[in-house]
């Protein structure tokens, strides 16, 4: 479904020129779970954030259910993220003095969709995420988990093809991670195609496909075989920890 | 997004910044404050002047003698004691009225007028009043409504009945709010018997409520004057004013030889310039508003450039998820215009109110808001929303959605 080939993100950080994503090509079938590991710094985001179609590469090709997509004018690509693909952010991103409800609903603001359908559309995801009961309180007063779970929420409202987010585990505690895992799980199962980047293992484990990214190189890949345990695909296994390790300090 | 959803919106984020938008709130209440008062404020000049005018001014030629113009006009007079010095020096003549009529067939009626101040009682009280000689046809070129009884009659001519008609003030003083037709009041001596009373009646330059009018031979029986302070002429067409005007011109200096003692005015003239002066003042008027206008502006200006900077995080994620540069120019658009048009109405709201303060303790101005002026105040503050509003909403449409991830 999806298809990035030879994607290069370069910045001038003042004089110096610096690829943070650096040759990167990758193809994402549809209902597939890929789950991208790194160190920090070692521009998942960027990749994320590229494929999101939020950042533009500044080399490569990019396709996208058969369209190449970077041509696309500004207004092409809002209507373009707005229909399908739902993005949970690093930082939760929601506005802190709307309420849950009209948090998950903003993304419907901008689709051909009534008033009464799109309140009923937001209430049922909420109900997805078990956010519907708080659906009337301000955000800014929420628990992180229960923030994650709203803006978990909001990605879905649209009922994109292509769900991205970006570390959804990260500052969570125990009991609010599973609940985010139990969401992705249930999401992977109705055959989702989704990519996460995350920095936890356990988080990683629920993915089929886990990638390793390294100075914005892909590092290796690897496949989840039936007992869950990952199968090397290119340059080896490789988890989290040791790709932590491997990162240049 | 619903027009009332972006409303809303627009109204919290507003409330985010009450101070400054308070103050550009402010601003536009003022602007537009000015405005609607001031365009108000000669509408209802103009109005009230039109409305005195009643008909007199577009047919009407007034003789007047030249040394009031010229010599004897001082500031420090009033209208009076000048119309009586006037009189004395007047070359005019009820003969000159007489020969206008028979000879300048457009003119319908020739009405001379002459007055003294002088006292008049009742027995019990007295007062000063400007004793008026004039004819019947006076009626036929001042609109004054009758409070009581009529005016002088060609029978109150010919058999020089001792009729006098009072003015509104002179009625009031002589007998207070009582019916004064068929009681005596006498003047110069002679006992004469009100036939009518005069509605108050207000028209720059003339007074009307102090004067005790009878007819024109009585009053020169009873006072030295010999002279018409003013002769009003009657024109059966505005259009043949001009032409009439120097006929009259002709018949008058013609019977004085040559004497330029006197002076044609004709009061269209006068409204004509004094029109002028309206669009002239409304011209600054509406000068000096534009100006505070602009400055409103830049106060809304500055609100919305900092609700700009302050949500590029929302804009960023608005963008995000779907909207086009469309909806944010119309969303910050939208919140200028909510300031400049609240604002605004407030403005018309207020200056209505001090219209109406206004208009109670000067009970001769009226106080009507003309829907022009609300127009053109709303005109004013939708273009100052729009001008003002334009460049933080183009700030909003160049926020990317990357900008508002990466901000902290
Ligand atoms: N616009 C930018 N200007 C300068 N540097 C940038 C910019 N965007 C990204 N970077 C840099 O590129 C690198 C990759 O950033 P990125 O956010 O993709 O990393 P990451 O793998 O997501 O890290 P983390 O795990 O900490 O979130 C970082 O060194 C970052 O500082
Ligand atoms: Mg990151």
């Amino acid at each position: 479904m999806i298809s990035l080939s030879h994607v290069t993100k370069t910045i001038a950080d003042g004089r110096l020129k610096q690829r943070i994503v650096d040759d990167v090509s990758l193809s994402i079938d549809e209902g597939e779970f890929l789950a991208i590991v790194g160190p920090s710094g070692s521009g998942k985001s960027t990749l994320l954030n590229i494929l999101g179609l939020l950042d533009k590469p500044t080399q490569g090709e990019y396709q996208f259910g058969g369209e190449s997509v970077l041509g696309l004018s500004g207004g092409r690509l809002a209507t373009f993220r707005n229909r399908r693909i739902g993005f949970v952010f690093q930082s939760f991103m929601l506005m802190p003095r709307m309420t849950v409800l009209q948090n998950v609903e903003l993304p419907l603001l901008y689709a051909p969709i009534g008033r009464r359908a799109r309140r009923d559309r937001a209430r049922e995801v909420l109900d997805q995420v078990g956010m519907l009961t708080k659906q009337k309180r301000t955000s800014l007063h929420l628990s992180g988990g229960e923030k994650q779970r709203v803006a978990i929420a909001r990605a879905l409202v649209n009922n994109p093809k292509l769900i991205l987010a970006d570390e959804p585990t990260g500052n969570l505690d125990e009991e609010s991670k599973r609940a985010v895992l139990d969401i992705f799980l249930r999401l992977r199962q109705q055959n989702r195609t989704i990519v996460m980047v995350t920095h936890d293992a356990e988080a990683a484990r629920i993915a089929d496909r886990y990638l390793t990214i390294r100075g914005g190189r892909i590092a290796s890949e690897a496949i989840r075989s039936d007992e869950g345990a990952r199968v090397p695909v290119a340059v080896g296994i490789e988890t989290d920890e040791e790709a932590r390790e491997g990162a240049p300090s | 997004m619903s027009l009332f959803r972006g409303f809303s919106t627009a109204l919290h984020s507003l409330w985010d910044y009450k101070g400054r938008t308070t103050l550009a709130l402010l601003g536009m209440l003022v602007s537009s404050l000015l405005l609607a008062f001031l365009l108000a404020l000669l509408f209802n000049f103009k109005l009230t002047m039109e409305g005195e005018m009643q008909g007199f001014g577009f047919r009407e030629i007034v003789a007047m003698p030249g040394q009031l113009l010229n010599k004897q006009f001082s500031k420090s007079m009033d209208l009076s004691s000048l119309l009586s010095v006037t009189s004395m020096n007047s070359d005019l003549t009820y003969q000159d009225a007489q020969n206008v009529k028979r000879e300048v067939p457009d003119v319908t009626a020739a009405v001379p007028q002459s007055e003294v101040v002088t006292s008049a009682n009742t027995g019990s009280t007295s007062t000063e009043v400007l004793y008026t000689g004039s004819t019947p046809a006076y009626t036929k070129v001042f609109s004054i409504p009758l409070a009581e009884g009529r005016w002088l009659n060609n029978a109150d001519v010919k058999n020089e009945a001792q009729s006098i008609v009072l003015g509104s003030a002179a009625k009031e003083n002589l007998f207070g709010s009582k019916p004064a037709v068929g009681k005596t009041v006498t003047i110069k001596g002679v006992p004469f018997k009100v036939v009518g009373v005069l509605k108050p009646k207000q028209l720059i330059g003339f007074d009307f409520n102090d004067r005790a009018y009878t007819e024109y031979q009585m009053f020169t029986d009873t006072t030295s004057v010999r002279h018409a302070s003013m002769i009003f002429f009657m024109v059966n067409s505005a259009s043949n004013l001009h032409k009439a005007d120097g006929q009259i011109y002709a018949v008058i200096s013609g019977d004085h030889h040559g004497d330029k003692g006197f002076t044609l005015v004709k009061p269209y003239e006068a409204l004509h310039f004094l029109n002028l002066i309206m669009q002239l003042v409304t011209a600054v008027t509406m000068g000096i508003s534009g100006i505070s206008f602009i400055v409103g502006g830049i106060g809304i200006m500055n609100v919305m450039l900092l609700v700009v900077k302050e949500r590029t995080r929302e804009i960023g994620l608005r963008k995000a998820v779907g909207a086009k540069s469309y909806h944010v120019l119309l969303q910050f658009l939208s919140e200028s215009l909510l300031i400049s048009v609240v604002g605004a109405a407030a403005g018309v709201g207020v200056s209505y109110g001090l219209l109406r303060l206004l208009g109670h303790y000067y009970k001769a101005i009226s106080a009507h808001m003309p829907l022009y002026v609300v127009e053109t105040s709303l005109a004013f503050s939708l273009a100052v929303g729009l001008i003002f509003g334009l460049w933080p909403a183009v700030k909003a449409v160049r926020v990317q959605p990357m900008d508002a991830l990466r901000y902290e």
